[in-house]
């Protein structure tokens, strides 16, 4: 078994685990199968990638985090007063790990599989709980370390040694903060919630850490131009409220010798309220806590009646455009499966999220740093901006191939037992179930966005692009293996294979350019609308014919 | 009980790379058999049924289901047949009502009509209050009752069990039983897997035993009793099976325990 330097670490504090009364020998030994399990985990933050490498994902996820690190670092440069600066990392990071423990590890927080296998052993319960306990601070620890590290170092030869040791104090009273926030969230999720609704929050959580990640990126390269410059900052009642203005007042008090009333409550509601917490968290907290987490296994008892008329509905809908009743039911299956299969809406909806967004992202892009938003505004309705959807097209269209796959690709021995002909029906009614429910719903999203600025001369543009994005499906669909949906494991491999990528990408510049040159050629535009459909068209009609002998 | 073959193997073999797990199955099944399908683990037994399941290709032999040559590529004879696989590996992110619609659609009922039917039969087994919750919530016992009522739903002529009653109360177990006994007086077949030989040996009409991919034994249990002068289905699977060190490897076994 691989001997852990974090635990060399805490063989330090053996002294106070012995005090405590907790058998110290015994919690180690726990604690180093734990952390060798968390080695094993595939971390959210690269869930969406697909690694094939288990081992490497642990050591990659935390690059990941000093990369954010890294980006916190610039807030250090901005020509910002002191406060406010402080106020924007200090908010970042709480905000980052906060994320970070919710999404990562709240396998650690909601364990019950351990208390089945230690307590029947000879072990008192206070070591497990110690050895909990120490877990969870190990990882946030580390996450703290990581991503506030860069910080750290380039403060300490910006700022001085002061400003090095100020950051450090505060990120453990941080930390006790983020941990009483996180508890806290999971405490106040399961009264309310059962086991699986909590996984649900839990699973959106990851989704939206790894969207607003990969939005993140966007910004920061761009972060010097939403800075004004003149701008003078008065404190307000309401910064009270932040918890970031509490950990960022003492710089200003220490560093900058402001003495000020505001400042100086502010830093002793920072070195109050955390100090506060952790008390609270270990007193009372964590026994309350432990005592709801049974709901975790519960299985919730529902009666959704209205579940039962919106099937039967939405069945009769898709017959209009299925006219196959197999491909019908495939088609809302897989619907059913993405909407509760956890593992792969982490890996699919960031995706989506990403081409909903990015079109708005790179209008937002053009409007920073122009004089006027209005004059912005109608040089944009001008210009062929709209064109920016075919990116959307570009994302939603590559998403196709990750349906493929699930956690849960063991149970795909059900499509050979039953009395299906053809696969083509599964193959398809997945891909249509997945098109209508999930790709035009973002598509119509992302014109929707675009109407105030073009209005109605937009609808033979969207119709285009519409009618290129169903063909690049189509396109993809036809070229990559005939994968049955949800049959191949999470792991194997990445969802986008880079044929297909950069197929994708020649198709979306060459019908965006295409389209570019026609747009203001209304006829030519018509002859493009009414060609593409019918190649559409044919190639879907063509796309069921597939034997059982091509599936692989 | 009739003379009509309802499934036909003919000298099935099938190999997993170099190691061969059938070495020529042939077999005739009759309408309203109970087949106790049986064998020590890793003789084929599973191998079999998924092959007549048609979940698995590469085998050599003749297999007629219900007169359909499965090798044919039909898929006709999958619509009177019913499965609970031995693992409990579905797509358990599903709610059972999602689950159980779906397998009843794709076998051609309404989806009404299954919804109905579905919560009419979890409702029997007492899990009603489950439907619309996820499967991967359920207690071992509950998603035994549901890959039941999953193989049942079409109601099909024939029904291939692997270990149907593992993980239910006794209360549930009498029910399924029950429900297997009326099943086969309805004229159904039922091809029983198990390792539990009490109960194979009670609801059996035929009981075939397999080791090392052949056949070394088949017939009724009596018929089984007076060749093999053994008490129990017990005594004859471990003849047949050449095993008779279980006392001493259990002796062994302790003798380590208490060196400790």
């Amino acid at each position: 078994m691989p001997e852990f330097s974090v635990l060399k670490i805490i063989d330090l504090f053996s002294f106070f685990y012995r005090v405590m009364g907790v058998n110290y020998a015994v919690m180690r030994q726990i604690l180093q199968i734990k952390l060798l399990m968390d080695r094993r985990r595939v971390p959210a933050v690269l869930a969406s990638s697909g690694h094939k490498n288990e081992a490497n994902a642990f050591n990659k996820s935390l690059l990941t985090y000093g990369f954010i690190g890294i980006i916190f670092v610039i807030f250090i440069f901005l020509p910002l007063p002191l406060f406010i600066k402080m106020n924007l990392t200090m908010g970042m990071i709480i905000f980052m790990v906060a994320m970070t423990m919710v999404a990562e590890f709240s396998t650690v927080l909601l364990d019950t599989k351990d208390k089945t296998i230690l307590l029947s052993k000879p072990i008192d319960s206070r070591t497990v709980n110690a050895a909990k306990m120490t877990h969870i601070i190990i990882n946030l620890l580390t996450i703290i370390v990581v991503m506030a590290g860069p910080s750290l170092v380039v403060g300490l030869f910006v700022h001085g040694f002061l400003f090095f040791v100020l950051l450090f104090g505060e990120l453990l009273l941080v930390s006790g903060f983020i941990l009483f926030l996180t508890s806290f969230f999971y405490f106040f999720m399961l009264l309310f919630f059962d086991g699986d609704r909590l996984r649900d929050v839990i699973n959106y959580f990851q989704v939206v850490f790894s969207l607003v990640m990969m939005v993140g990126y966007q910004f920061i390269g761009r972060i010097y131009s939403f800075v004004d410059y003149d701008f003078v900052f008065v404190i307000k009642w309401w910064m009270y409220l932040l918890p970031s203005a509490w950990f960022a007042a003492p710089f200003s008090l220490v560093l900058e010798s402001k003495v000020d009333d505001h400042l100086v409550y502010l830093s002793l509601l920072g070195l109050l309220v955390p100090v506060l917490l952790w008390v609270l968290y270990f007193k009372f907290a964590t026994g309350y806590f432990e005592k709801n987490l049974y709901k975790l296994d519960r299985a919730a008892t529902r009666k959704r009646k209205t579940l039962e008329s919106r099937a039967l509905k939405y069945k009769k809908l898709y017959s209009y455009i299925m006219p196959d009743t197999s491909e019908n039911i495939f088609c809302r299956f897989a619907q059913n499966m993405i909407s509760s299969e956890r593992s792969l809406k982490l890996r699919l909806f960031p995706n989506l999220g990403l081409a909903a967004f990015l079109p708005l992202i790179m209008l937002i892009n053009l409007l920073v740093g122009t004089d006027s938003v209005n004059q912005s505004l109608s040089y944009i309705s001008h210009g062929p901006f709209y064109l920016s959807i075919y990116i959307t097209v570009f994302i939603l269209s590559a998403s196709i191939t990750t349906m493929n796959s699930s956690e849960m690709y063991k149970g795909a021995w059900i499509y050979k037992a039953l009395p299906i002909e053809s696969p083509g029906v599964i193959l398809r009614g997945a891909l249509t179930g997945f098109v209508l429910k999930y790709l035009i719903p973002i598509y119509l999203f992302v014109c929707l966005l675009f109407t105030p600025l073009y209005g109605i001369s937009l609808v033979p543009h969207i119709l285009l692009i519409f009618l290129n994005m169903l063909l690049l499906i189509i396109l993809i669909f036809r070229m990559s293996p005939k994968e049955l949906p949800f049959s191949k494991g999470m792991q194997s491999g990445r969802s986008v294979s880079l044929g297909i990528f950069l197929g994708s990408l020649v198709f979306c510049s060459i019908t965006a350019g295409l389209h570019y040159t026609l747009q203001d050629f209304y006829i030519g535009l018509i002859i493009y609308i009414i060609v593409v459909f019918l190649v559409t068209a044919t190639l879907w009609k063509a796309s069921a014919k597939i034997t059982w002998k091509d599936v692989v | 009980m009739s003379t009509e073959a309802v499934i036909t193997i003919k000298d099935l073999k099938m190999s997993y790379g170099p190691k061969q797990v059938l070495k020529g199955i042939n077999l005739e099944i009759y309408r309203g058999q109970v087949i106790g399908y049986i064998g020590p683990n890793g003789a084929g037994k599973s191998t079999t049924v998924k092959i007549l399941l048609g979940l698995v290709d590469g085998y050599s032999g003749a297999i007629s289901i219900l007169g359909e040559d499965i090798d044919k590529g039909g898929v006709a004879y999958k619509r009177k047949i019913g499965y609970v696989p031995e693992t409990v590996e579905i797509y358990d992110n599903l709610t059972a009502y999602e689950y159980l619609t779906f397998i009843g659609e794709v076998y051609g009922l309404d989806l009404k009509q299954v919804d109905d039917k579905a919560k009419k039969l979890m409702s029997l087994l007492g899990i009603e209050e489950v439907y619309h919750s996820r499967i991967s919530s359920y207690s071992k016992g509950m998603k035994q009752k549901l890959l039941i009522i999953s193989s049942v739903i079409h109601n099909p002529d024939i029904l291939f069990l692997d270990e149907p009653l593992s993980g239910l109360d006794a209360n549930s177990v009498m029910i399924v039983k029950e429900i297997l006994a009326e099943l086969v007086a309805l004229g159904k077949t039922i091809f029983y897997s198990s390792h539990i030989m009490d109960v194979v040996e009670k609801i059996s009409s035929r009981i075939i035993l397999i080791n090392d991919g052949q056949i070394v034994a088949d017939g009724s249990f009596v018929e089984l009793k007076e060749k093999s002068k053994q008490g129990s289905l017990e005594q004859i699977f471990n003849q047949l099976t050449g095993f008779n060190k279980h006392k001493e490897i259990a002796h062994e076994f302790i003798t380590e325990l208490q060196g400790v």
